[in-house]
């Protein structure tokens, strides 16, 4: 983990962490990881190493690459995202793994955390939830956002 | 078992039994007159025996008076006399109705007569004075002659008693015999109906139980479908719409975020992006919503609505389709219309899954106060099995034929498959008649923009039901 973490670099407008922060997305749908990759790309020293668009593919980018974080949706052929996040923390425990998906159900949440997932977060909020969340992460803190939730 | 075909039995079965009814009272009646004709028979015959009784117990008297001279024994014979002569009476109206019999007791009545005077003769005689033997002797054997006439008579009188009492004993039983006939008849006929009714109801019950179990069947079918219908609709709705709407506003957050600190390229990239997904979401939307009802049904009618869902079928599913929709057809009322469309998608639906068609053509004619709707295949047919249950039992294809056939059925039409190995043809025959009074309003209901607000358009979430006609509730 500490390798990944390049030291500093130069710090962008107001947001964002100075740790290089390698990440993976894992979607089915391109437009959703183009707009994921404008989003993660704001902060200059994060960096999306890999996209996948079912969760076997994520798997083996995930296995492969080692990512600092993956980005998961729930909803993908072939492999879905809790089963994808179970298999991750197996083949690359080092992984955090952050929900995103527009499933907005606290029970969905509920199984997100069960399944070992480090953070939630709701996709019609990613504009302003996925950097927090990433930064969260990459300070090995949880985040389950309430924003967007159903109770 | 039809309503008719019972009242048909239950008519012939009263009918029957009064028929029935009239014929053992009949029989009865005359076993009754038979059985009167008999104990008069035996009443004649006793009234015969008396006469001769009575006969000889006068002539006995008489004797008895001329050898005793006793007074009592002439009182006897004059008793006797007149019992005779009552007798006699009685007998003749009792054979009134037989003239054989009336000949018969007028020559007994006047052997009766002669006898009567010669005894009288000789009661005189004694009474007179001595007796004269000759003279007595004389009448005595007069007496005797007649007597024995008299006798001869009264036994054939009594042979043809007896001759009538046979003959009658003989219609008599007969008529038993007849009564006992018509009752086992009846008891046999009114088994034969009670069985006959007892299969109807048998058959009846069947046919119910098998109408219940098509309905809950079919109502499950409907259910069924409705959530697959749902589970699509979630389903396009989630990945056209949701995920590119999702991917806008990560988008746009980006150009909010980074304000006026982003790369001229950058944003340019970022705002194309995003307007080609708005653009996309707008499409798809305007497509899901047309597919699940046409605006173009309602506001330009079903030859409109008919040709663009047939466009956008064959860029689908790649299966050519001709349109021929006669052009004197203009509208038909709103729910003609509704239903010849859904016909058209249900049958191009079921050609582009399973028949493996490559040419489709699709008719709408008018014949006389008839619109003929027909949809004919080049594909491998449906199979004979379930063709078959679908036309006995109305079971054993999917929903779609059936829920199809409840339309049509629902306007008194007509709804025919014919399939063979090298195609299908489907017929809807709906009666023609002109718009009812109550048009659509399109322009209105198309520039007033909000869905709620307006009746001609269907909100959301019954819109999800719109596919299946059969939807209960």
């Amino acid at each position: 983990m500490m390798a990944h973490r390049r030291g500093l670099a130069s710090p962008p407008q107001g947001i964002g962490s100075f740790l290089t922060l390698r990440i993976l997305l894992v979607d089915d749908f391109p437009a959703v990881r183009q707009g994921l990759k404008h989003l993660v790309e704001m902060n200059e020293a994060w960096e999306v190493v890999a996209e996948a668009g079912d969760g076997q593919e994520g798997l083996q980018e995930a296995e492969r690459l080692q990512p600092d974080v993956a980005v998961v949706d729930i909803g993908m052929p072939r492999m879905n995202g809790l089963e994808l996040t179970r298999a991750i923390q197996k083949s690359a425990p080092k992984t955090k793994v952050l929900i995103l998906t527009e499933q907005n159900s606290q029970h969905m949440m509920q199984e997100a955390r069960n399944a070992g997932a480090d953070g939630y977060v709701i996709k019609s909020h990613a504009g302003s939830e996925l950097l927090p969340a990433l930064e969260a992460l990459s300070e090995e803190r949880p985040f389950f956002s309430s924003k967007g939730i159903d109770d | 078992m039809s309503e008719r075909q019972s009242w048909i039995i239950f008519v012939s079965g009263i009918v029957i039994l009064i028929l029935l009814g009239a014929g053992t009272a009949a029989v009865t009646s005359r076993y009754a007159a038979s059985e009167d004709r008999v104990a008069h028979t035996h009443q004649v015959e006793t009234l015969i025996v008396r006469v001769r009784a009575s006969l000889f117990t006068a002539d006995s008297a008489r004797l008895a008076f001329l050898l005793t001279g006793d007074e009592a024994r002439l009182q006897q014979y004059r008793a006797e006399l007149s019992e005779l002569t009552r007798h006699l009476g009685n007998l003749k109206s009792l054979t009134a109705d037989n003239p054989s019999q009336q000949e018969r007791i007028a020559a007994l009545s006047l052997l009766v007569e002669e006898d009567r005077s010669l005894m009288e003769r000789s009661v005189a005689l004694k009474q007179s004075g001595p007796a004269d033997e000759t003279k007595q002797k004389d009448i005595e054997q007069q007496c005797h002659g007649i007597l024995t006439r008299a006798v001869t008579l009264l036994g054939s009188m009594s042979e043809e008693e007896a001759r009538l009492m046979n003959l009658r004993v003989g219609t008599s039983t007969a008529s038993y015999r007849n009564i006992l006939r018509v009752l086992v008849l009846a008891g046999l006929i009114v088994l034969i109906f009670l069985g006959l009714l007892f299969r109807m109801l048998l058959k009846q019950l069947s046919v119910r139980k098998q109408a219940e179990a098509a309905v809950r069947q079919l109502s499950l079918r409907i259910l069924q479908l409705r959530d697959a219908e749902q589970r699509k609709l979630a389903r396009e709705l989630h990945d056209s719409l949701g995920q590119a709407l999702a991917a806008v506003s990560m988008n746009l957050s980006v150009l909010k975020e980074k304000g006026d600190n982003i790369a001229p390229e950058k944003r340019a990239a970022l705002l194309t992006d995003s307007l080609q997904l708005v653009q996309q979401s707008s499409s798809e939307t305007r497509t899901i919503s047309h597919l699940l009802h046409p605006p173009l049904l309602d506001e330009a009618g079903f030859d409109s609505a008919a040709r663009w869902y047939v466009d956008g079928f064959t860029v689908r599913s790649k299966i050519s389709v001709a349109l021929e929709i006669s052009s004197d057809m203009g509208r038909l009322p709103r729910k003609t219309e509704l239903v010849l469309f859904r016909a058209l998608q249900e049958c191009l639906t079921n050609i582009h899954k399973h028949s493996g068609s490559t040419r489709v053509i699709v008719k709408l004619e008018k014949r006389g106060s008839f619109v003929d709707f027909s949809v004919q295949d080049n594909g491998r047919g449906i199979p004979a099995s379930v063709l078959s249950e679908f036309q006995t039992t109305g079971g054993g294809s999917g929903i779609g034929l059936m829920g199809l056939r409840e339309r049509v059925n629902d306007l008194n039409g007509e709804f025919k498959v014919e399939s063979n190995a090298s195609g299908t043809q489907i017929h809807v025959i709906l009666p023609f008649t002109e718009p009812g009074t109550s048009p659509s309003q399109p322009e209105q209901s198309r520039h007033t923009g909000s869905s709620a607000a307006s009746p001609e358009k269907t909100p959301p979430s019954s819109l999800m039901k719109a596919p299946v006609a059969l939807s209960p509730g």
